[in-house]
Order: C-alpha cells, then sequence, then structure tokens
C-alpha cells in the first residue's frame, strides 16, 4: 500500500475520533476504568507471588555438627555436603558464633555459657529448590558427624501447600480478569463501531476495499487504546511507588519483602500498553468485520 | 456496454421483483427508468453495481458479466460507475470536500489531483462556497448536488442515479437536469430512476417503462407515458 493512503488512513482515523470525541471519550473511559483494575490486581498477585518464593526461599536445613568433631573434620564435612545433589548452599558457623548470635537475640544473661559453650557447630544449607529440602536433609542424615538435621518437617509441606495454593488462585484469577477486560474493551468499541456502520456501507458503495474500510478503524481502536492505558500508567506508577515507600518499612525485619517498583512498573507498563493497543485494534478489526460481510 | 439478459431478482421471501429483464444501452445513452412504485426500478440500478446480486440471468458492465463477479471484485466495478443513491449516502461526519475526495482516495489517486479534480466538480454543481460544510448543514437540493458530484468526481463513463430529483423543489430539480445534462453531453452514460413526469416529458431521452418487474416500453425520445 502506498504511503500516502497510509498516510490518509492515519488522518481518517484521528480526524474520525475527534469528529466522535463524546463516543471516543466514553470508550477511553471504559478502557481506562478495566486497565486500572489490571493494573492494581497485576501488582497484587506480582506481590503475593515475591513474597510466596520469600518464604519458601527462607527454608533451610539445621546441621548440627557432632561435638565429637573438632573444627578442621566439620570443615571436612561442610565439603562433603556441599558436594551433594540438589544442595546450593552451605554456610558454616562456629558454635561460638552461635552463641553470639543467640546472646544478641536473648540478652547478656546467657553469656555465662562463655565458659562452656553447650552449643554445636552448625551448617546451613539450601536446597536448590525448596521442595528438594527433605530429599537433602535425609542424605545429609545419611552421613557421618552429624548429631541432628533439622528442617520444620511437617511444617514446610504446609507452607508448600498454602504457596501453591495463593499461586494457582492467583493465577486463575489473572485470567478471569484479563477476559473481562477483553470482553470490556471490545464491547465498546463495537458499540462506537456500530453506530457508525451506516458508514461502512456508503465506503462499500462509493467503491472502497475491504481493507480501506478496516484499516482506519482499526488505527482508531489503537488510538483508544493507548490513551485508555495512559491514566491507568501514570497512576500506577505514582501510586505503586507511594505504597512501596510506606509499606517496605513496616516489613524491614521480615523474610519477605515487597517487588521493588522499577521491576514492577516495567512489567505492568508494558502490560498495559499492549494490553490497551492489541484489545483496540482486534476489538475494531472484529467489528468492523460484522458490517463489512453485508454487501 | 450494459446488458441485461433474462434477469430475474427473487427476493427472500419469494417476491419477484424482475422477471426476465432484457434490456441493451450503449455508451452516451440518456436513460430514464420509468414505472410505479414497487414495479422493480430500484432492484434494476441496484443489480447495476452490486448492492443486489441476479437469481438467474446475465448483467453485463463493461463487458464483465457481473453476476459472477466475486465479493473481493465488487469495488473495482463500482469505481468504474458513478452513483446517486436516492438517500444521498453521504458520509454524515465528512465534510462535502472529503465526502467526494474521498471516491478519489480509495483509488489512491495524488492529493494534488484530488484538489483539482473536487474543486472542479464543486463548481460544477455549484457548491464551491461550501466545501466545508457537514452534509446536515446543507439542504436536500446542496447534498442531491454532493452525491452528484461525488459520482462524477472520478469522470466515470457510466452515471447511475436512483430518484435523483426525488425530493427537491421544481427550481433545484431543473438545476440538477441541467448538470446531467452536462454530463451526458460528455459521452458519459446516464441511467436514471425518476418518478418525475415533468423531466421526462420535457428533457426528451430514450425511456425504460418497468412494470411488475417486466420490461414493458422501451421507447427513444417517448414521453413519461410513452409518447
Amino acid at each position: 500500500m502506498a504511503i500516502k493512503t497510509w498516510n490518509r488512513h492515519v488522518r481518517d482515523s484521528l480526524t474520525s475520533m475527534w469528529r466522535n470525541r463524546w463516543m471516543s471519550l466514553a470508550a477511553i473511559g471504559a478502557v481506562t476504568v478495566t486497565l486500572l483494575l489490571v493494573g492494581v490486581f497485576i501488582a497484587v498477585i506480582l506481590n503475593v507471588n515475591k513474597i510466596a518464593s520469600d518464604f519458601e526461599n527462607d527454608v533451610e536445613i539445621k546441621v548440627l555438627i557432632s561435638t565429637t568433631m573438632n573444627e578442621s573434620k566439620a570443615l571436612e564435612l561442610t565439603q562433603k555436603v556441599k558436594k551433594l545433589p540438589n544442595v546450593a548452599e552451605v554456610r558454616y558457623v562456629s558454635k561460638d558464633d552461635e552463641l553470639k548470635k543467640v546472646v544478641a537475640d536473648f540478652g547478656e544473661d546467657l553469656s555465662l555459657f562463655d565458659q562452656e559453650n553447650p552449643l554445636h557447630n552448625v551448617l546451613y544449607v539450601k536446597a536448590s529448590e525448596p521442595q528438594k529440602t527433605a530429599a537433602v536433609a535425609g542424605q545429609i542424615d545419611a552421613l557421618k558427624g552429624t548429631d541432628d538435621v533439622l528442617y520444620g518437617k511437617g511444617q514446610i509441606e504446609q507452607l508448600f501447600d498454602v504457596v501453591d495454593t495463593t499461586r494457582t488462585i492467583g493465577i486463575v484469577f489473572s485470567i478471569v480478569l484479563v477476559l473481562i477486560a477483553v470482553f470490556l474493551i471490545s464491547n465498546t468499541i463495537k458499540l462506537t463501531i456500530a453506530a457508525r456502520q451506516h458508514e461502512i456501507e456508503i465506503m462499500k458503495l462509493v467503491g472502497a476495499t475491504n481493507n480501506y474500510v478496516r484499516i482506519p478503524f482499526m488505527l482508531e481502536g489503537m488510538w483508544l487504546g493507548l490513551l485508555g492505558a495512559l491514566l491507568p500508567v501514570v497512576a500506577m506508577s505514582i501510586g505503586y511507588v507511594s505504597v512501596y515507600h510506606n509499606l517496605s518499612p513496616l516489613v524491614q525485619n521480615e523474610v519477605f519483602s515487597f517487588v521493588a517498583p522499577a521491576n514492577l512498573l516495567a512489567l505492568l507498563i508494558a502490560v498495559l500498553v499492549l494490553m490497551g493497543i492489541i484489545i483496540g485494534v482486534f476489538g475494531s478489526a472484529m467489528s468492523v468485520r460484522k458490517y463489512l460481510t453485508v454487501k | 456496454m450494459i446488458e441485461m439478459k433474462h434477469v430475474v431478482k427473487k427476493y427472500p421471501g419469494g417476491n419477484k421483483a424482475l422477471q426476465g429483464l432484457n434490456v441493451s444501452i450503449a455508451q452516451g445513452e440518456f436513460v430514464y427508468v420509468v414505472g410505479p412504485s414497487g414495479a422493480g426500478k430500484s432492484t434494476f440500478i441496484k443489480m447495476l453495481y452490486a448492492e443486489e446480486r441476479a437469481s438467474a440471468g446475465k448483467v453485463i458492465v463493461n463487458d464483465v458479466d457481473i453476476t459472477k463477479l466475486p465479493a473481493r471484485k465488487v469495488p473495482f466495478l463500482r469505481r468504474q460507475l458513478g452513483v446517486v443513491f436516492q438517500d444521498y449516502k453521504l458520509l454524515p461526519k465528512k465534510n462535502v470536500y472529503e465526502n467526494i475526495a474521498y471516491a478519489l482516495e480509495v483509488i489512491e489517486k495524488d492529493t494534488k489531483f484530488i484538489k483539482q479534480r473536487v474543486i472542479a466538480v464543486l463548481k460544477l454543481v455549484g457548491l464551491a462556497t461550501k466545501a466545508k460544510r457537514f452534509p446536515h448543514e446543507l439542504s436536500g437540493g446542496e447534498q442531491q448536488r454532493v452525491a452528484i458530484a461525488r459520482s462524477i468526481v472520478n469522470q466515470p463513463q457510466i452515471v447511475i442515479a436512483d430518484e435523483p430529483t426525488g425530493n427537491l423543489d421544481p427550481e433545484t430539480t431543473w438545476e440538477i437536469m441541467k448538470v446531467f445534462e452536462a454530463i451526458n453531453a460528455q459521452g458519459t452514460t446516464i441511467i436514471m430512476a425518476t418518478h418525475n413526469r415533468e423531466v421526462v416529458d420535457r428533457m426528451r431521452h430514450r425511456v425504460l417503462r418497468i412494470d411488475k418487474g417486466r420490461l414493458v416500453n422501451d421507447q427513444r425520445g417517448g414521453g413519461y407515458d410513452g409518447y
């Protein structure tokens, strides 16, 4: 298609949007409200997911090294554990350091134990995937030189269940919400076009091909989607940064944190703008097609 | 140029609008199509630009049998014709200039050429000063003239008009008929469905009378009543 024709399509789409400005405004409004909803929801889902993962990743195995092992033997054990399959991270903490931590947590009274430290040298082990924790713990338990292997048996299985359910619910809700958004937006755009089916008929009667009729409408749908995404993008950017900065200090000492605005907003803006454009373009194309088939 | 052979048109529901119509129209002719309401005039006209398709028979326009024309080629047929619709069919959200230019834009003419042509036809129909008006700001006669301007802007060999003077006062009617005569004088075929006895009697041309879906009279230079 010639460039001049494309220019005409762009010009026609913009003129027509302006001359049907009340319809356009209604359509943009519908897109705005829907995408705002989608935006808030996506932000919530991503954070729930992040928190769930943080909890999962916090799961670690505590290996109490037998008191009969001296420091060098303990380090040998560390190396052995590191070589086991599915082990991601091994951290050795001597019993002296453990005591310092206990004293820091529970107070100076416990510093009495300085003379006779009752604690074990300890290995903190993380599995490559949280779900493999139990298996890794079993393997470590089979090694010589450990007094006990602790990993919250029973509790972590429960945690994984809760996390999985949360994720599934999130995914299902996201799909449902996106479908509702698609329906709402394309329906509004359909209405703006239905009001103009007479125009489509005339265009065809004076010799316009289907594409010639269709393209300006699709472009118009694109502008409507794009303009509709504008406000949600701005609102979410400002809103999320503010919510993040207000809530983050409250959970500073927790095992979880919220998704950083930079990471979340990049994805969110891309999703909102693309949804606006794609639904706008295809919503128009589909409803124009209905009126093109007439004659 | 235009030929119809045994054309039958049945509408869904069994109503037969045309029942075996035969007619042949040569290049440069001016033809009135007359007959009572519901006789099949509009169907006959719509058949020529494929808004309606024949149930049987042949409709040949510019050497092509359009009864077999696939839908995607219909726009190309319409570009060879100028059609003035009974209800004008102007695009409501485009102004006069844009409405006329649209017929040239769809065939991808250059903007400069379009400007020249549109201004020329606007002068011809006497609307040069109303180029920026929108259809709803115009009188019926003015809208009719925009529709005529659009139909001839592409310099088609055939102009088809369905009741082009239907809603006009006598004065405007004569103005518009003069435009058609002028176009015809340049060699353009004109096919005009009309109810206007005065027009047919005063500006004598070939008259096709359709009644009950058949051609009942075909007379060169005949009046409205066939004499």
